[in-house]
């Protein structure tokens, strides 16, 4: 049936005219006419559908065109696009290394092709993109957002400065500068990046006041937090705003309230869709699996992802469990709590029986090895197990990230020298190795972390399958714990961090209690602390019995010390003895560095001594140290960042002051009296266990509430004994109690190689 | 309260707003605070906690109203993150501009605890409250978020968010031990010294009609409406009016009420939600307006948007009846049973066949009473002996004729449950053999039909029973209205045509019963050969005219229905 | 140029064809039952006792024509700003390819007290509304008595008593988004909601 041409023409641009496009194409595709004659039609029908949106039809009429030779780049760009939109990143790019090649691009097809890089994390795309930013904020955004990705952040957060002052008026950049920052812990620098912003007053007001709580929080600046939080509730926050203030404050009542008025208006002042795709991810982060359900039976739409946890929901606990008819009843489902407790060695008859030790493996976890007494203690716990006779390639140590960035590869160099193998969860190579479909549905119900730890481990853990899974610290020992007993490993370690998390940290929300005593409850887990004052913190906080949680030291490397061991110095000045009061710690709010500050600065001004006082530390608040002693006017103050060796550390020092809210065993006292320098810290977690009592060379312990007046006075009615103490009796009180071979002792038997039952 | 307007801000299931709302006595001003409130200088707004404020404060500022916070303690044990919302709303009271504020507290302890805090408050209770005589006691379970219902005769549990507090403070005195959370403590004493309730001047009562099929709930509705009156001294004084989703709305206005014609979701094409939320806001608005002393739904269940209007603030005046009949099938989802819980009282109308009851309805309700008694009256019927006319009136006033022919009333239920098609042939087939003249009885909701058969007559009057001795005989579905009337009421042969499509009730045990005691024939579906005898021989027993032997009516359910209401609605609330 | 990246894009053209037959099958049996219902519907009203009902339990004298019987016609432009908008069915005796896209008129039930007339000017509305679907109609009624009859059809009717056409415009625009209100005796503009 031959169509004549004009006819054909007319009627296409009718049904183009009125919208009706499929007709269009069906009657173009019907007609009998030869592709190149029907090239012009085609053209008007992509130009035409490309207009109104219609991308599926008008990439089928490219591919007509195509056919007929006829393939323009501005066609190749749009197709490029229309993959794009569909977030196809591969084909998008192989579309345009097809009809551009590779480089020097036409600018619309290099701002196509870096996009289509840039999705599928290709660091090629900066090739693309570096020379397109500095013309182009949005290309200059999404090098930036490559190079976080790529965990450059140093070079990120240098572009964003570099960018920030060539777009002065775009407030991104001010926005990645302080998001960055403050994933570099440096949260004075975000806390000045938001200010800025406000100040600036075109980027939304509710949304820097927010940040700027949730920043001052974590600096324990409580008075301001508050102020700030008010200003943030009367600049009238949206809800994806308000939650995650909520939560990190501790306000759930307040996430609650905003969370069902906000259920209640929707009908008629709708949060956008995406906005609740947010909420819902964010709520399940946050384990309220309950809220979640009951947003979904409200009717609110929660995407994707969130169905797809409440479809694994169903299978695991019924559908009974998600009929959630009313917000407060929501809150009694929660994760992981949902998922307890372990059936008894899941679906293994029993665990792996443990080998020899000549054929044993060990798996060791952390979280990361950032510059810290735990992440030293973890090094510490290698070698002790090295010392025991275990050879480097039966130990493994995987850490969730090496970032160097972030400071989280500190250790990294010295766990390289012991031989054993180490791996970075954050760059584990591909695997077509998924979860059972049940662990599956179980870690999509976790929040986070503890779900991408899961994630992050299992491959490994799967793999390597080790006799002993040592998780170190809250973080690990959950993830460990928690996969440890689905896969049925042997023996299951946790090392628990100084005391309990609900004392620990007070911004802490989440409340891992459950689950640790679900953990405590299975036969091949056993629970460890690094004090007895831990491990009572503990056993009381999971109501468990005395004794159930074990005690395993800190360990030191004696001689290291003891080699640079110094006698006492004698300096004077002025006809005042001089007394070097060091302490070292990270500069941190749970460390108390203002109490440190206030007390020394007593003293100085009331001692017998020449009281000089010196930190050795790096931190988030170490420019407010440096504030806080000048407005103090302490003489002689040094505060020094960086130093790594022990001899530079504690040289000269007479007295070591701790006065930390939270510790374990503190690894700086034990080094410090390893030295023969006298110790002073508050009572707190095992730090009474950690020092030398009841001898002339006893160290001071102050109660954990002390003023600076007090402290100050009890320092100084101490010190005349501090300093003429035996330094050899404090050292030998170290090497008896806390040296790597105990420790290294002490893990075997946890590890199942001994009769003994451990330390209680 | 002065103001123009007075308003209450209130998340979804917060028992403070209608406790609230009792105790300021809100009256129809009363409105619930919605996005598209914005607030004047007129207007008094209660936040029912300082979180609700949290939420607003933006929108107070520089508004002129009076804003009240009744600042909450701790909801739940332990309360370390509490402080912080003092410290919170410390520092926005010192922030806040252009609306006047007060801070209140639900009672004693809670104002001494809050002034300990920093913050000027005084407590909410009523100088003179706890008036109410109780009737039991309400104990707290934190833990479940639940009541348990203490009294002389009742034992049960009730969840928090079921009802309106101030419903539940009506007969019970709420009782917290020193364990409970603060927040807990406070509520019980708040709900406990609410001010006692007023006996009410007047009798108000509002059905509520579903849209059923057939028009049995309408029936027994009508019948019971009927009593209430009867039973004052006034009857033109009783306010009686229908929220009706059914549309044989026109019969209730002919009977004299006033009436609410409502739409379903399915009417209007709706998803459920949002018609559930218009519903749940006019009724909820109308009971706050109105205040009728009775809320009486008849059907399988309570509908939400009863439930949930119930449960706003203001709307707690009402006692809330459920007309439950029995006979559920067997198969029949029982879930809707938990549903006595929301209710004062649950009134079963009593049947003829509750002894073949095979359903959920004869067994003891698995789920908690909560609030509910349950009272199973006499059978319900509308008409009654007296309505009754003679043989002669009764075929003059239908049209047709008075000779001597015998003639057969056809009457086989609601037309999308008519088995019309399936047995219409044998029917006329076996009537004509036997010289019988069928009547078929159409409900007056129902179209014309299609073809006018010359053979047909038809009679399309409601109600029906009155003009039974017109007939000889009745072929009738067994619905509960049809079945009662029938077998209290007439003594002509019967023969029951159970419909065993319907969604619950459960005709064919019923039909299977009368006819087992004697009082019926019944015709289930089986083979064709057997329909045929059967419609032959009860044509034969139809031309005999002997009269059969049936239960007398000799208690009126309708009465005691009435009677149940009027007595639970008086100020004294019985437990 | 290759045309290797685009031959997998897009739609097939016979999985169109199916769909757009299928389509037009289905437009015809709905076609097919509107018209089956539209002669139900003019069957009845073409009787001058469409809408009696013999209904015999009165028992006392109510007025059918109540001074307000939509209980929302008291609720405060808040709360009725806060209700999400609810659809007005076609009725069964008409089809249109896109309901949605006719807007919601409302028809003022007038004609007190004479059947004849009602059913005359209804079947008039409803042979027009048959033919050619103007609107999506939401009968207004001042009583009860044609409800039971429109209501058969599928058609939304609301009891509105004595209350005057601009309240009921409010209401039903919010309810409904009702356009405008005519009346069924003249065919007059009562209200729009553009005045």
């Amino acid at each position: 049936m031959n169509s004549d041409f004009g006819t054909l023409r007319t009627r296409i641009v009718r049904l183009c005219a009125d919208g009706a496009f499929v007709e269009a194409f069906l009657a173009l595709e019907d007609a009998e006419i030869e592709s190149q004659a029907a090239v012009s039609l085609w053209e008007y029908l992509e130009r035409q559908m490309s207009r109104v949106g219609e991308t599926k039809l008008a990439s089928t009429v490219r591919a007509r065109l195509a056919t007929a030779g006829v393939y323009t780049e501005k066609m190749a760009i749009a197709d490029a696009e229309a993959a794009l939109e569909h977030e196809d990143f591969h084909r998008a790019s192989l579309i345009l290394r097809s009809a551009f090649g590779a480089l020097d691009l036409p600018k619309d097809a290099a701002r196509a092709m870096a996009r289509a890089l840039n999705g599928l994390a290709n660091p090629d795309a900066l090739v693309h993109l570096t020379e397109l930013a500095h013309a182009e904020p949005d290309m200059a955004i999404m090098e930036i957002d490559l190079l976080r990705a790529e965990d450059a952040l140093i070079s990120a957060q240098d572009k964003s400065a570099e960018y920030a002052a060539l777009f002065p008026t775009d407030d991104r950049f001010l926005v990645r500068g302080a998001r960055i920052a403050a994933s570099l812990n440096q949260w004075d620098v975000a806390l000045d990046q938001w200010k800025k912003l406000q100040e600036r007053g075109s980027f939304p007001r509710s949304t820097t006041l927010g940040n700027q709580v949730r920043l001052l929080w974590r600096l324990e600046r409580k008075d301001a937090a508050m102020d700030t939080l008010s200003e943030f509730l009367l600049a009238g926050p949206a809800l994806t705003e308000l939650i995650p203030v909520t939560y990190t404050l501790g306000l759930g009542d307040l996430l609650d309230e905003a969370l069902a008025k906000a259920v209640q208006r929707n009908p008629v002042t709708p949060v956008p869709d995406q906005d609740w795709d947010a909420i819902a991810q964010y709520l399940l982060d946050i384990g309220r699996l309950g809220h979640v359900a009951w947003l979904s039976q409200a009717g609110i739409p929660i995407g994707s992802t969130a169905q797809l946890a409440l479809q694994a929901a169903s299978r695991l606990l019924g559908n009974r469990a998600l009929e959630i008819g009313s917000l407060p009843s929501a809150a009694r489902l929660s994760s992981p709590d949902c998922l307890l407790p372990f059936a008894l060695f899941q679906r293994h008859a029993r665990p792996v029986p443990l080998p020899p030790k000549s054929q044993m493996s060990v798996m060791l976890v952390n979280a990361s090895l950032v510059s810290g007494g735990a992440e030293r203690q973890f090094g510490m716990m290698v070698k002790a197990l090295l010392l025991q006779g275990l050879r480097p390639d039966q130990i493994d140590v995987a850490l969730f990230s090496l970032s160097e960035d972030r400071g989280r590869s500190h250790f990294l160099r010295d766990l390289e020298e012991l031989g054993v193998q180490i791996h970075d969860l954050e760059n584990v190579p591909n695997s077509f190795l998924r979860m059972p479909s049940e662990l599956e549905d179980r870690c999509a119900l976790l929040p986070k972390p503890l779900r991408a730890d899961v994630a992050a481990l299992y491959k490994l853990l799967e793999h390597k399958r080790p006799d002993v899974l040592h998780g170190w610290q809250d973080r690990a020992s959950l993830a460990c714990g928690f996969l440890g007993a689905h896969l049925g490993i042997g023996q299951i370690v946790l090392s628990a961090r100084n005391m309990q998390p609900s004392r620990r940290d007070r911004g802490l929300q989440q409340d891992d209690r459950a689950l640790f005593s679900a953990l405590c409850g299975l036969p091949n887990v056993k629970l460890v602390a690094n004090s007895r004052a831990g491990a009572r913190d503990y056993e009381d906080w999971l109501d468990r019995p005395v004794g159930d949680v074990g005690v395993m030291n800190n360990g030191l490397e004696i001689d290291r010390f003891t080699k640079i061991a110094q006698p006492a110095h004698n300096q004077v000045a002025k006809g005042r003895r001089v007394v070097n009061i060091v302490g070292v710690f990270r500069l941190a709010p749970n460390k108390r560095p203002e109490l440190w500050l206030e007390t020394v600065a007593k003293l100085q001004g009331r001692s017998q001594y020449d009281i000089r006082p010196r930190i050795a530390g790096v931190g988030p608040l170490s420019d407010i140290a440096q504030e806080r002693a000048a407005a103090l006017r302490l003489r002689d103050f040094h505060l020094e960042g960086g130093l790594v060796d022990p001899a530079d550390i504690y040289r000269d020092a007479d007295v070591v002051l701790l006065m930390s809210r939270v510790e374990g065993t503190p690894n700086v006292l034990l080094e410090a009296q390893a030295l023969g320098i006298a110790v002073a810290g508050c009572d707190v977690g095992g730090v009474k266990e950690a020092i030398l009592d009841d001898t002339e060379a006893a160290g001071l312990l102050l109660s954990e509430d002390i003023t600076p007046e007090d402290a100050a006075a009890a320092i100084e009615d101490w010190l005349p004994q501090a300093l003429n103490g035996s330094r050899a009796e404090r050292m030998s009180f170290i090497a008896n109690r806390f040296s790597v071979e105990a420790l290294g002792a002490l893990a075997m038997e946890y590890y199942g190689q001994s009769d003994g039952e451990g330390a209680q | 309260m002065t103001g123009a307007r007075l308003l209450i801000d209130f998340a979804g299931s917060d028992p403070v707003a209608g406790l609230l709302a009792a105790q300021i006595g809100a009256d129809g001003t009363l409105q619930t605070v919605t996005a598209s409130h914005m607030f004047g200088p007129q207007d008094t707004v209660w936040f029912c906690s300082q979180n609700g404020f949290f939420d607003a404060v933006d929108r107070c500022q520089s508004t002129g109203a009076t804003v009240n916070v009744i600042v909450r303690r701790a909801a739940k044990s332990p309360a370390r993150h509490h402080p912080l919302q003092y410290d919170l709303l410390k520092t926005l009271v010192a922030k806040v501009s252009g609306f006047s504020l007060r801070l209140f507290a639900l009672g004693e302890a809670a104002a001494t605890e809050i002034r300990a805090s920093g913050l000027e408050c005084e407590p909410l209770v009523y100088p003179q409250g706890g008036g109410a005589q109780t009737f039991g006691r309400a104990e707290f379970n934190a833990g479940q978020s639940r009541f348990r219902l203490l009294s002389e005769n009742r034992d049960s549990v009730l969840d928090f968010d079921a009802i309106n507090w101030a419903r539940l403070a009506r007969d019970y005195r709420l009782s917290a031990v020193q364990e409970d959370p603060p927040d807990l403590i406070d509520m019980a004493e708040f709900a406990n010294r609410l001010p006692a309730k007023q006996p009410a001047d007047r009798s108000d009562f509002l059905f509520v009609t579903p849209n059923g099929v057939g028009l049995g709930h309408l029936t027994r509705q009508l019948a019971i409406a009927k009593e209430l009156q009867n039973a004052s001294p006034d009857p033109d004084q009783v306010k009686i009016a229908f929220w009706c989703f059914s549309r044989a709305a026109t019969i209730i206005q002919r009977a004299g009420y006033s009436v609410f014609l409502r739409h379903n979701a399915d009417h209007l094409g709706a998803d459920t939600p949002p018609w559930q939320q218009w519903e749940t806001q006019a009724f909820a608005h109308h009971l706050r307006h109105s205040r009728p002393t009775a809320v009486i739904a008849d059907g399988s269940r309570i509908e939400p948007f009863i439930v949930d209007a119930m449960k706003q603030p203001g709307c707690h005046h009402a006692r809330l009846f459920w007309i439950r009949r029995g006979m559920w099938r067997a198969d029949a989802d029982d879930r809707s049973l938990a549903d006595v819980r929301f209710c004062d009282r649950v009134l079963i109308p009593g049947d003829l066949a509750s002894a073949a009851d095979p359903g959920a309805t004869a067994r003891s309700n698995p789920h908690p009473a909560g609030l509910s008694s349950l009272v199973t009256t006499a059978p319900v019927v509308l008409s009654k002996p007296d309505d009754r006319l003679t043989r002669r009136a009764a075929r003059r006033a239908l049209g047709i004729g008075i000779g001597r022919g015998k003639t057969c009333l056809v009457s086989l239920g609601g037309e999308a449950f008519a088995r019309t098609s399936i047995i219409h042939d044998k029917l006329i087939e076996a009537a004509r053999k036997a010289r019988v003249r069928l009547i078929w009885a159409q409900s007056p909701m129902a179209a014309r039909p299609s073809v006018d058969n010359d053979n047909e007559e038809r009679v399309s009057l409601y109600p029906v029973t009155p003009y039974l001795a017109a007939f000889d005989g009745v072929v009738a579905a067994t619905g509960y209205n049809t079945f009662h009337e029938l077998m209290l009421q007439c003594t002509c042969p019967v023969l029951f045509v159970p419909t065993t499509n319907e969604r619950l009730d459960d005709q064919a045990a019923r039909a299977r019963f009368a006819s087992e005691q004697g009082w019926a024939e019944i015709l289930e579906h089986e083979t064709g050969e057997e329909e045929e005898a059967k419609l032959d021989a009860f044509f034969q027993q139809l031309r005999q005219s002997q009269p059969v032997s049936r239960p007398a009516l000799r208690r009126d359910g309708a009465i005691e229905m009435a009677t149940e209401i009027l007595n639970a609605t008086t100020a004294r609330g019985t437990s | 140029m290759a045309a290797g990246p685009n031959d997998l894009a897009g739609v097939d053209p016979d999985a169109l064809r199916v769909l757009r037959r299928a389509g037009l099958e289905r437009q015809d049996l709905a076609q097919r039952l509107a018209r089956f219902e539209f002669q139900s519907l003019r069957r009845e009203l073409s009787s001058a006792s469409v809408f009696d009902l013999q209904v015999d339990v009165a028992t006392r004298k109510a007025d059918p024509v109540p001074e307000q019987a939509e209980p929302e016609m008291s609720m405060p432009a808040e709360l009725l700003a806060g209700l999400p908008q609810l659809p007005v069915p076609l009725g069964r005796i008409a089809w249109t390819k896109r309901p949605e896209d006719l807007q919601v008129a409302g028809i003022l039930i007038d004609v007190a007290g004479d059947d004849a007339a009602l059913s005359s000017a209804l079947l008039s509305l409803l042979t027009e509304h048959h033919r050619n679907p103007f609107a999506r109609i939401v009968f207004l009624c001042r009583t009860l008595d044609p409800v039971h009859v429109l209501g058969r059809y599928g058609f939304l009717c609301h009891q509105v008593g004595r209350a005057d056409p601009a309240s009921i415009g409010a209401l039903m625009q919010r309810r409904y988004g009702i356009q405008q209100i005519r009346s069924l005796d003249s065919g007059r503009k009562l209200w729009s909601a553009l005045d």
